[in-house]
């Protein structure tokens, strides 16, 4: 029978560190719905229609880069793209941003908690928004450039090559940072947003080609989990293995690659 | 001697060092130095295992030396954890493997079975003062071991930084044991953290905010005794570092002894981390553990006991009117902040003004409904700067008003600064967070007319003659008030 400590445990292994504390108010309540919404709609992703969020354009494999990114820019597939992104991230990432929420909420007055932790995740995932817009046009290129079905294996095997990195190593350190907020006024407004920023940022830097892969790969279940384990797990550890995920993610792309060749797709 | 089976840890002030504990202490460490860096049961390894400045840093480097291999440093060094509440279990199981190898080493130069480490009470009370001594009053006790002031011995350490005084001591602040009054092991949430410390992951928290009982008597005797002793890196070098932590961890024990019905943490993420944590023993060989391995001395390797752990404190250690306070804090919420965010008091006195939030500070207390006295705790929030293990004192003073002379809060140790305030390091750069329990400075204060609307908070260095003095960079991010 699952006890609560059995389900808190199983969740802070998967990112989500259910706080102790029950009070309506501790930000994680707010992360922890979107964050569940978010994985629900992934799962339940319909394969076609127009929330197809997850696939690159069906056409991305015939012409110029160009003339398939202005294709399409028209379909709308890139709005989709981004959308398909930025679900993603709110599943997978805002866990990451949990223990800076805390401290964003604890380090602001109550009567401005709400407001400050809104403004730290505007900032976080404007982060990772922006870089969602740099991205999104890349993957949506990536099949005619690569062929459709190499695309999943390459951008696990980038993702394990980022992983071996000094500046992954860096980036991971640096979610870590804290820093001081002005506690009234414009300036409260202004750091809250800033630290977001900053946070959403490092995170970014640290896990972009894992999230890349992801996307490459058309949210499939299976990588996304193995994404989220590890992204999970190297924001615990005193020495993230970073060198152990790399062959994780690797093997995603050997296992993308056999896929591939076989036909099949990593889904 | 201890027993071979569970050892009894004494008080180095009733030895004597003549072939007792302290005696064969000395012997062993002076083998262990005369092992290469690459044994994992060498004095250098042993430290390395706690944190290492590199091999350019490492005052006892040699040039060309074998090193062990990248994994190996990877796994097993710089895994100390501190500001963190796996601080208390995380050196319990250094200490063990610490003491294993140590007594095997005491019965390779001779020595009987069972050695177990002394611990440095400074806080000690002669237990019959009418008695002639050399040396009367209580603080001699606080005074460097005369075995570590020889330096004919392996005890002794150059690079110590306490003041000239004879014999060289610690002041009294830095060994209060005030962190015995607070009841709480950890609190999840930003403004107290507890007897034990915040909750973090296995690292040095975020934004290196501490317990009690780590701030003082931990890291204040750190910073006071200096040297290889002031930072992380390079404190285990020193051999009266495992003493002051037999000590600190004799403390955990008097504490969970003082108050049997508080606990230490039940939650999971504390008991059985993933990874476990891991250390080599004296066959070289690694031992893993969780906290949950730690709860009972006794069981912990060889298993071992003190032979004091009775309660120093009176009861109530704390004022009559604040004992409620203590005993059910309400979530810290904060009432006051400074509006600066980037202080430098790196200057020989620095004073910074923070202001009471009308409308936060009457929230708070009103969720006690007048029941009892609000408890206040003062936070210093991401202190950052490159070196420096001198403590820093606080006084507070009414702002704008003459309600009186300064009021001392207390001395805040920054061990630890240098490695946390490097981008690269584990704190990613965020530095050191510091508390002090201001409440009754706070009720002097309205008591000698202070309106209530902000002070003063004065920063000057506790010790300004030492060689180590504060760093030239040293910047606060913010201070806060938080009532509880």
């Amino acid at each position: 029978m699952l006890t609560a400590p059995a389900i808190s445990g199983a969740a802070a292994w998967f990112g989500w560190d259910v706080p102790h504390d029950r009070r309506a108010d501790h930000p994680a309540w707010l992360v922890l719905p979107l964050s569940a919404l978010a994985w629900l709609f992934l799962v339940l992703q319909p394969e076609s229609g127009a929330i197809a969020l997850c696939h690159a354009p069906a056409s991305s494999a015939v012409g110029s880069v160009t003339d398939r990114l202005q294709a399409a820019w028209r379909t709308g597939a890139l709005g989709l793209m981004l959308l398909g992104w930025m679900v993603m991230t709110v599943a997978m990432m805002l866990p990451r941003a949990g223990a800076m929420l805390r401290h964003v909420a604890g380090r602001s007055f109550a009567a401005r908690r709400r407001r400050a932790a809104a403004e730290f995740l505007a900032g976080y995932l404007a982060a990772w928004t922006l870089l969602g817009v740099l991205l999104v046009p890349l993957a949506a290129a990536a099949p005619g450039l690569l062929g459709g079905a190499c695309v999943p294996a390459a951008g696990f095997l980038l993702a394990a090559a980022w992983q071996c990195t000094a500046a992954k190593r860096l980036a991971l350190l640096r979610c870590h940072r804290t820093g001081p907020l002005s506690p009234w006024g414009w300036r409260a407004d202004r750091d809250c947003l800033g630290f977001g920023l900053a946070h959403g940022k490092d995170c970014a830097a640290s896990c972009w080609a894992m999230m890349l892969a992801c996307m490459l790969a058309s949210h499939a279940l299976l990588p996304m989990l193995c994404v989220q384990a590890i992204a999970a797990s190297e924001r615990r550890a005193r020495v993230p293995a970073l060198h152990r995920s790399a062959l994780a993610l690797a093997g995603c792309g050997v296992l993308a690659a056999a896929l591939a060749l076989g036909g099949l797709s990593p889904s | 001697m201890s027993g071979a089976s569970v050892r009894t840890r004494k008080n180095v002030w009733t030895l004597s060092g003549q072939n007792d504990d302290l005696f064969w202490y000395g012997k062993a460490v002076a083998a262990l130095k005369q092992r290469p860096i690459t044994d994992p049961t060498s004095w250098r390894y042993m430290a390395a295992v706690h944190g290492y400045p590199g091999h350019d840093a490492d005052p006892f480097a040699v040039a060309g030396e074998a090193m062990p291999s990248g994994p190996d440093q990877t796994a097993f060094w710089n895994q100390c954890q501190h500001h963190s509440w796996f601080f208390l279990p995380w050196h319990r199981a250094y200490l063990a493997a610490f003491e294993q190898i140590v007594a095997d080493a005491v019965v390779q130069a001779g020595g009987p079975d069972g050695w177990a480490l002394p611990y440095w009470n400074y806080d000690y009370k002669d237990p019959d003062p009418a008695l002639p001594s050399d040396n009367p009053g209580v603080d001699q006790y606080r005074a460097l071991p005369p075995a570590f002031q020889d330096d004919e011995s392996a005890l002794f350490v150059q690079q110590r930084d306490l003041p000239g005084e004879t014999p060289p001591y610690i002041l009294p602040q830095d060994a209060s044991l005030n962190c015995l009054t607070h009841q709480g092991f950890d609190d999840p949430r930003p403004g107290d953290y507890g007897f034990g410390g915040p909750k973090t992951g296995f690292h040095h928290g975020s934004d290196g905010a501490e317990g009690w009982l780590e701030q003082v008597p931990h890291d204040s005797v750190h910073g006071d005794v200096g040297g290889f002793m002031g930072a992380f890196e390079t404190a285990a070098l020193d051999p009266i570092f495992w003493l002051h932590h037999a000590n600190i961890d004799r403390l955990w024990e008097v504490w969970r002894l003082r108050y049997p019905r508080s606990a230490n943490p039940a939650d999971p993420a504390w008991l059985k981390p993933t990874p476990p944590f891991r250390l080599h023993d004296k066959s070289r060989n690694v031992w893993s553990f969780t906290p949950q391995d730690m709860l009972d001395t006794t069981k912990v390797l060889h298993g071992y006991r003190y032979d004091d752990v009775s309660d120093p404190l009176p009861h109530p250690a704390v004022q009559p009117h604040m004992v409620a306070a203590m005993a059910a804090p309400l979530p810290p919420e904060l009432v006051a902040a400074s509006d600066k965010t980037s202080i430098d008091i790196d200057a020989p006195s620095t004073t910074v003004r923070v202001t009471f939030d009308d409308a936060a500070r009457k929230a708070a207390t009103d969720r006690l409904k007048g029941a009892r006295p609000v408890r206040a705790i003062m936070n210093f929030e991401n202190i950052t700067g490159s070196g420096g293990s001198s403590n820093i004192r606080v006084t507070i003073e009414a702002a704008g008003a003459s309600a009186g002379p300064p009021l001392l809060a207390g001395h805040i140790s920054v061990f630890g600064l240098n490695l946390a305030s490097r981008a690269a390091g584990l704190h990613g750069g965020s530095g050191l967070t510091k508390t002090l329990d201001v409440s009754l400075i706070l009720e002097r204060l309205q008591q000698g007319g202070w309106d209530g609307h902000a002070l003063d908070v004065t920063f000057t260095p506790s010790r300004p003659g030492r060689r180590d003095a504060v760093a030239d960079d040293l910047k606060l991010g913010r201070i806060s008030i938080y009532a509880c």
